[in-house]
């Protein structure tokens, strides 16, 4: 193939990568139309983001195709904007997958428990009723820390999160260290 | 150039020279390039490998859109000074943190448009920010490029090197080329002076064969002085002789008429028979008569060996008259004549003297005149006519031709000036000659016949006689396949009315 033909398909090429940008450059920006307020769209995202900087154990999963579930306890504060979020994620070959519970129970087949505003059982109940599991506990910031392994925090309209190293080993997780860079406080074992 | 030495098979061509310089340039070139290649490519690792720290130290910044965080992640790298511009984009090609320095370009998230890195000479590398098997992100580096003096400075070793090697060529090309020249430069003089040695042994040899030629015309001279001297107070002896004896003669056969007288008187004294008073005379007279008749008769022999006497005075003054001739001091009676003229009047002689078992053809072609001598030149012919009759034994056939000749200076016969000449050839059809006799033929007392038959004089007499007339006479010969024997006489003057001898 000469070299003309091939610089006249690479010029196509943008030809059309530009049009494409013109055309759908709005959409990109913003792929999703929020419906909820910004604040729990960054949670929303930041639940399935952590997913990579812990580290699992082994027989975390069933099977190599198994879902990974992020399991909302409770109220849903997202309304349906995690499920539309975590869409075509995966951890590996585990593709995310979104459960609404009402409360919290030691077989919830669950690697990720949100809890934002529950009736059932206390938070500190809920996050008890895994102990021991292989599962990240979440608390967001309208609720008070109770011995979860994250909880949410908001701090100069920044969405931040504390981290507790020693529920997460005691749920046999280890968190990055780059996570806990970004940690505004780490409560650690001594 | 027939035999060139060996050296020049290696021999170091400005052709060759040209290909060893253009392929140390292309070596260098190609040096140069490649090296070029590796320092980018080995830059572009490097950049590669930073790219991959900074993606791995700051996916955790990237996923939650920790801005200040990433930031000093982007800071603490920018201190490279090589780096341009750093930018770092989320999965959703939201820019977390950047750096671009003044002067420069922020870089664009150019993959997420579907774009291509572009090639420039600043080096551009893209990784992906993965935390596991999770891409959060994308990270953009770009270094300067290496400025042009610093690239420059890189390869001027290798360019000083490939340069030197270069004039190193030439100049050993350029050497060898002098080299070449100054030997064909010998190679010529070399021929010049073979050249020059062959037209020297050449000269040489002719100047000996001059030189020999010179000696054996010397020495005819003085043979020819000395015989011609010899010769002319030998004839003046003879004609003495001659003289003496024909006077000899004349005084002896003259009669003495008072002694016929008296014969007359004593035979009618006689034939009257006895007379009266003088009878006893009659016995003494008859006696005294017989004496006289005796007398008569001893003069007679006497005549008969002075006959034979001056035959041979006549045979020596022949043989004086030759010598006098070979010595070219013969007085000659030149006269403008035409030789076809003269053989022709001589043809019952010639013909006569061959014998039957020889035939002569005769092609006489001549027009002009020539001077000379007619008997002489009649005495030629009949010698050559009879040498050649004698060189065929067995018979044979002679050819007598004679033919008007012009030469000039174009085109040269022999040693002849140009002018008009008329030839007369002598053909023979018998033994011939080897070299070496045709050689000596016209040296004087030389001769092939046996002892008593030839004198050696015949054709030395003709060539003295010839170059007396101003004329010239070559032989051609070989042997076993005739001779030819050439005169050329020049034409005479036309003034001079021709006349048969």
């Amino acid at each position: 193939m000469s070299s003309l033909s091939s610089r006249r398909r690479g010029m196509a090429k943008w030809v059309i990568a530009l049009a494409l940008l013109c055309t759908t450059g709005e959409s990109l920006a913003q792929p999703l139309p929020p419906r909820i307020s910004l604040e729990y769209a960054v949670k929303a995202t930041y639940l399935y983001k952590l997913a990579p900087f812990v580290n699992w154990p082994p027989d975390t999963f069933t099977a190599a195709n198994a879902p990974f579930r992020i399991c909302v306890v409770g109220e849903d504060p997202f309304d349906g904007y995690l499920e539309r979020a975590v869409a075509g994620h995966s951890l590996g070959t585990h593709p995310f997958a979104v459960r609404h519970m009402e409360d919290v129970t030691p077989d919830a087949d669950c690697q990720i428990v949100f809890i934002s505003h529950m009736q059932s059982q206390s938070i500190s109940q809920a996050v008890d009723a895994v102990r021991g599991e292989p599962v990240l506990t979440v608390t967001d910031s309208t609720a008070a820390p109770a011995g979860s392994i994250m909880h949410f925090v908001i701090e100069h309209g920044r969405v931040r999160f504390d981290v507790d190293t020693t529920a997460a080993a005691r749920n046999h997780l280890t968190i990055s260290s780059k996570l806990l860079n970004l940690a505004l406080a780490v409560k650690e074992a001594h | 150039m027939k035999n060139m030495p060996a050296t020049k098979r290696f021999a170091l061509r400005p052709a060759t020279a040209a290909g060893a310089v253009a392929l140390l340039l292309l070596i260098g070139v190609l040096a140069t390039v490649y090296q070029y290649d590796q320092t980018r490519a080995e830059h572009r690792r490097q950049l590669t490998v930073q790219a991959n720290i900074l993606a791995a130290s700051m996916t955790a910044a990237i996923a939650f859109n920790d801005r200040p965080t990433a930031q000093e992640y982007v800071n603490a790298l920018m201190l490279d000074p090589r780096l341009n511009a750093v930018a770092i984009y989320n999965e959703s090609h939201q820019e977390i943190a950047g750096f671009h320095r003044p002067g420069s370009e922020p870089i664009p998230d150019l993959l997420a448009h579907g774009r291509r890195l572009p090639r420039d000479h600043h080096l551009l590398v893209t990784v992906a920010a993965r935390q596991g098997t999770t891409t959060v992100g994308r990270i953009y580096l770009r270094a300067e490029g290496t400025p042009l003096a610093v690239q420059l400075a890189r390869f001027s070793g290798v360019g000083l090197l490939t340069i030197m090697g270069a004039l190193m060529l030439a100049a050993l090309a350029m050497g060898q080329r002098a080299l070449a020249h100054a030997n064909a430069d010998l190679h010529r003089r070399a021929e010049q002076l073979a050249v020059a040695n062959k037209q020297l042994t050449t000269e040489m040899e002719r100047r000996s064969r001059a030189e020999e030629a010179l000696r054996q015309s010397q020495k005819m001279e003085a043979v020819g002085q000395l015989s011609g001297g010899i010769a002319h107070d030998f004839n003046n002896l003879l004609m003495i002789i001659k003289s003496s004896l024909t006077m000899f003669q004349k005084k002896l056969t003259q009669n003495n008429p008072a002694l016929e007288r008296m014969k007359d008187a004593m035979r009618e004294h006689i034939a009257r028979g006895p007379n009266q008073g003088a009878q006893d005379i009659l016995p003494l007279l008859k006696e005294e008569l017989e004496l006289l008749d005796q007398r008569d008769a001893r003069h007679r022999q006497i005549k008969h060996y002075l006959d034979t006497a001056h035959e041979g005075i006549d045979k020596a003054a022949h043989l004086t008259q030759r010598l006098l001739s070979f010595a070219r001091r013969q007085p000659l009676t030149p006269k403008s004549l035409n030789l076809d003229e003269l053989i022709r009047s001589m043809q019952t002689l010639l013909d006569h003297s061959v014998g039957s078992n020889v035939n002569i053809e005769y092609k006489l072609e001549s027009r002009w005149p020539v001077l000379c001598d007619a008997n002489q030149m009649e005495n030629a012919i009949l010698n050559m006519v009879i040498n050649s009759r004698d060189a065929m034994p067995e018979g044979g056939h002679i050819t007598l031709r004679t033919e008007d000749v012009h030469v000039d200076e174009e085109h040269p016969v022999d040693d002849l000036k140009d002018g008009d000449y008329v030839r007369l050839c002598v053909e023979d059809t018998g033994v011939g000659m080897s070299e070496e006799v045709r050689n000596k033929a016209f040296d004087p007392f030389f001769t092939t016949k046996p002892v008593g038959k030839g004198t050696g004089l015949g054709l030395s007499t003709i060539l003295g006689y010839v170059m007396q007339s101003n004329g010239y006479a070559t032989i051609d010969s070989e042997e076993g396949k005739g001779t030819t024997i050439n005169i050329i006489m020049p034409r005479a003057a036309s003034d001079v009315a021709p006349e048969v001898a």
